[in-house]
């Protein structure tokens, strides 16, 4: 999320300190429970797909209902065993998947060094531009044709012959 | 329709989604997420699954009663026990963009049913259309 300043006027700085975050360790616990509310979105989702009920939900993970309650109000901290047992009662599967936070990404030397290799002959100085994260289906099958494939545009776009 | 403003306070990061804030009331709720004990972390958080496009019924959702209230929600604040509410318009811009304005705060909903009281700001938060404005600088 950004904030946006739209000027110095007294009810807007009350407002930035109304989102502000005391100190580091207020912003991860922030950051944590919006991971958890992720989950429980999908949980959620899939509980009224399905029709399962909140009360059905806790007897069959073996918990209250207001547990529950708790945990999609973020009163109480969900956890991983939880997610476990739902994801077994409600039949689903969390896929997991990451992307850069920032437009410049740190890659792994070596995996650089190898896609290096694949341009042998190329010559030129090499610059790397962070793409658009591939999906799921396409880092599974065809990630490293697709970054080739992208890399090669941008080469032709943007190196610099030595 | 009910003409208001609205100024943006927090934004998205593609800027497609923004949270607003009526600027009639805007110091009232000031006030409220100020002076009621974890108001506003859990304002931040709402605000947060808006912005992130997360669902979560617990705490912020829908509260049409009728055809027209259906663009009337609800931010569930939940706090002391009170179950006070944050109703909310949702409008979409020309270009697609989103805003979720804060325009009316409810300080006490005893039951999960929409009492009369309720009723009455839902119904008057369904008639506001906004118009989103830049905040216009402090008078010296």
């Amino acid at each position: 999320m950004s904030t946006k300043l739209l000027n110095d006027h007294p009810l807007q700085n009350r407002w930035n300190d109304i989102f502000a975050f005391e100190n580091e360790e207020a912003e991860i616990e922030y950051d944590a429970q919006m991971l958890r509310f992720a989950f429980l979105s999908e949980i959620e989702k899939y509980q009224k797909l399905q029709g399962v009920k909140k009360n059905k939900l806790a007897d069959k993970i073996k918990t209250s209902a207001s547990y529950l309650t708790q945990l999609f109000t973020g009163s109480r901290k969900l956890n991983f065993e939880t997610i476990a047992k739902i994801q077994r009662v409600l039949e689903i599967k969390f896929n997991i998947s990451a992307t850069p936070a920032k437009d410049e990404v740190m890659i792994d030397e070596e995996f650089f060094l190898d896609l290096k290799c694949k341009f042998k002959g190329r010559n030129g100085l090499w610059m790397w531009k962070a793409l658009e994260a591939p999906t799921q289906e396409l880092y599974e099958n065809d990630m490293d044709k697709t970054l080739l494939q992208k890399a090669v545009a941008h080469y032709d776009d943007k190196a610099i012959p030595a | 329709m009910v003409q208001r403003e609205a100024y943006i306070l927090k934004s998205s990061d593609d800027g497609k989604k923004h949270v607003c804030i009526d600027a009639e009331n805007e110091a009232s709720i000031l006030d409220f997420l100020e002076r009621q004990k974890g108001a506003k972390k859990k304002f931040q958080y709402i605000v947060g699954i808006i912005l992130s496009g997360i669902h979560n019924s617990h705490l912020y959702g829908d509260e049409n009663i009728n055809d027209e209230t259906e663009n009337v929600t609800a931010m569930k604040m939940f706090q002391s026990g009170a179950n006070i509410r944050l109703y909310c318009k949702e409008q979409e811009g020309l270009s697609g963009t989103f805003y979720v304005i804060v325009a009316e705060l409810l300080p006490k909903k005893k039951t999960q049913k929409v009492t009369g009281d309720a009723k009455q700001l839902i119904k008057k938060v369904g008639n506001y259309e906004y118009k989103i404005i830049e905040r216009p600088p402090a008078a010296k």
